[in-house]
């Protein structure tokens, strides 16, 4: 029996640290400090629902084949394609995010992660609103006292936000945790959070755009009009503006509740500037997005690095090239324009369209993932690749930025390599 | 009306004689009203002439009062459950027996601690901890911040 300390957790972006786990054998006995979704991830069966050999469809059917011919195959269909699209990467290390950057520039393809059309937008809102202010998860549970929610609901999705990170913590200067600092929650509906937030704020949908507006107005002094706002009084909007503006320290989530409904990234980049207005007043504020696969931020830094764009980017003419739009994966298959598809660390046939589905189903794709999945299903090449975290290291971004480095605690069944040396594999022979 | 613990002290011997078994004769005072101690356990108040009176007194304050339970937290629904951590972070007691605790850091051992995850639900390990039970303060944090209801006290 083996004790493992201080494991990274990849149930969520929030790749908390403070993971024990006994190991017995290659089987996961205890595992100490995790929430269950985190538990899910590290206790699966290594049997259920694993892809343990490499397979190739052929005439509808798939067969098992040795790994030499499943990376034969993809370099095949990749060298025949002229639009291929390498989708995925939120659910992998930054590691073989860099090799599909590569294997993309070099085969001219566009490359695109689960970001797109997720917490991407805050890039596409930072180049309006001249970049935005954000912090580490470690200063806000030292100094913030004033957390604000906004279309979010850590207490479902992000199941130790409040405790490890945000709320309970008693942090350096501030001393009694939650006793010091003050929750605004802002959201359509009273989620799981409203228990824990001091203030839940319910607004109607697809109202935040002129809320957030009506708040900068307040701070900077224009007088309001109307009684009502986003259907909330005037005067309890008017408390919100004051406390986030005599705050000392405040910090505002935001989720998809915020950035995929009505408005999109203009959400975001008005949520920026009144960051920005906030601190222009004096009181420091920060946004954190909250992201949802484990390295989503690991691909836009990482792609920003390499491309100076963080998601979506085409490299169809030798150069990289961004277009959201037009250059981002859901745009691509919506259009029909891609020929070949690779998915790594993801499962576009659950999450998109029926429609795109059925596209995906008929155009050749390659598949390289732990688990057996509906994209699998359909793919004409799946390739097994250990699970990240557990049975491969690694590097991994948090959703504050902060890059941490996976541990490897079991081993992965026989035969089953990481992706990385899969996708090392498919860019020599390319 | 229930009389106050210093109402109740104002009336001991406050010799701090610790014969009681307690440290100080405001600790005897708080455990008198919660019905945890008899006034009989101090020797003093019963034998010396000087606080007849006042043993007097105290008999007719505290009535026949029965021994009030404490009630303390228990895990109540675990199958709602999900590891949130909230209440590990959030208790007192816990974050007294481990600082890192408190500060958000999950437990690096099971002992000593009253709330710890195991495998993504919250299991009580030592309840004597309990502020309810040691302190005798009526905390209940853990069951007012828990999003589930999960911790229920009494």
């Amino acid at each position: 029996m083996r004790s493992f300390h201080n494991v990274i957790c990849t149930g969520c972006s929030l790749l908390c640290d403070d993971i024990q786990v006994t190991v017995e054998g290659s089987h996961i006995k205890e595992i100490l400090n995790a929430c269950s979704k985190g538990c899910s991830r590290f206790v699966s069966d290594p049997k259920e629902g694993r892809l343990l050999s490499p397979l190739i469809k052929r005439n509808g059917r798939a067969e098992k084949a040795s790994l030499e011919d499943a990376v034969k195959e993809t370099v095949e269909i990749l060298k025949t394609s002229d639009r291929p699209l390498l989708y995925g990467w939120s659910n992998c290390v930054s590691e073989a995010q860099i090799l599909g950057i590569k294997i993309a520039r070099k085969i001219r393809g566009a490359i695109d992660a689960t970001s797109s059309f997720c917490q991407g937008v805050v890039y596409l809102a930072a180049c309006e609103a001249k970049g935005y202010h954000t912090v580490s998860l470690g200063e806000v549970f030292n100094r913030a006292d004033l957390l604000v929610f906004w279309g979010c609901n850590p207490a479902d999705a992000h199941l130790r936000h409040f405790s490890r990170y945000t709320f309970f913590p008693r942090g350096r200067y501030r001393q009694t945790g939650f006793e010091e600092r003050d929750s605004i929650l802002i959201d359509v509906r009273e989620s799981g959070s409203a228990k824990i937030a001091r203030t839940p704020l319910i607004i109607e949908p697809e109202t935040d755009y002129e809320l957030i507006q009506t708040i900068r107005a307040i701070i900077k002094g224009h007088e309001i009009l109307h009684g009502k706002v986003s259907g909330v009084d005037f005067e309890k909007v008017k408390s919100i503006a004051d406390k986030m503006v005599n705050s000392r320290f405040c910090v505002i989530f935001y989720g998809l509740g915020l950035s995929g409904t009505k408005g999109t990234y203009r959400n975001v980049s008005a949520l920026l500037s009144l960051v920005d207005d906030i601190n222009r007043r004096g009181t420091r504020c920060a946004v954190i997005p909250m992201a949802g696969h484990f390295n989503m931020v690991g691909f836009n830094r990482v792609l920003l690095e390499l491309t100076g764009y963080p998601y979506g980017v085409d490299f169809h003419d030798g150069s990289a090239y961004w277009n959201p739009g037009e250059t981002t994966a859901f745009d691509l298959l919506k259009k029909e324009e891609v020929d070949a598809l690779v998915v790594v660390g993801a499962d576009p046939v659950s999450h998109f369209p029926r429609k795109i589905a059925k596209y995906i189903s008929e155009i050749p794709t390659i598949y390289i993932g732990p688990h057996v999945t509906p994209t699998s299903a359909v793919s004409r090449v799946s390739i097994p690749a250990t699970i990240a975290g557990i049975e491969q290291e690694g590097v991994a971004y948090r959703l504050d930025g902060l890059p941490l480095k996976l541990k490897k605690i079991a081993d992965p069944p026989d035969g089953v390599i990481p992706d990385v040396a899969i996708l090392e594999a498919i860019l020599k022979r390319l | 009306m229930k009389p106050s613990p210093l109402e109740i002290y104002k009336l001991l011997p406050k010799t701090n004689c610790k014969k009681c078994g307690l440290p100080n004769c405001m600790a005897f005072a708080v455990r008198l009203l919660s019905g945890q101690a008899k006034i009989e356990d101090c020797p003093d108040l019963v034998e010396r002439e000087e606080f007849r009176e006042n043993y007097e007194k105290l008999k007719e304050l505290l009535g026949e009062r029965p021994a009030a339970e404490v009630s303390l937290p228990r895990i109540d629904n675990e199958e709602a459950c999900n590891g949130c951590g909230i209440c590990v972070v959030v208790c007192p007691a816990n974050a007294r027996a481990d600082p890192e605790v408190g500060s958000g850091k999950g437990a690096s051992r099971k002992e000593g601690l009253i709330f710890v995850v195991v495998n993504g639900k919250v299991k009580i390990m030592d309840i004597s901890k309990c502020r309810r039970q040691e302190d005798l303060t009526t905390c209940r944090v853990c069951e007012e911040f828990c999003p589930n209801n999960v911790i229920k006290i009494g």
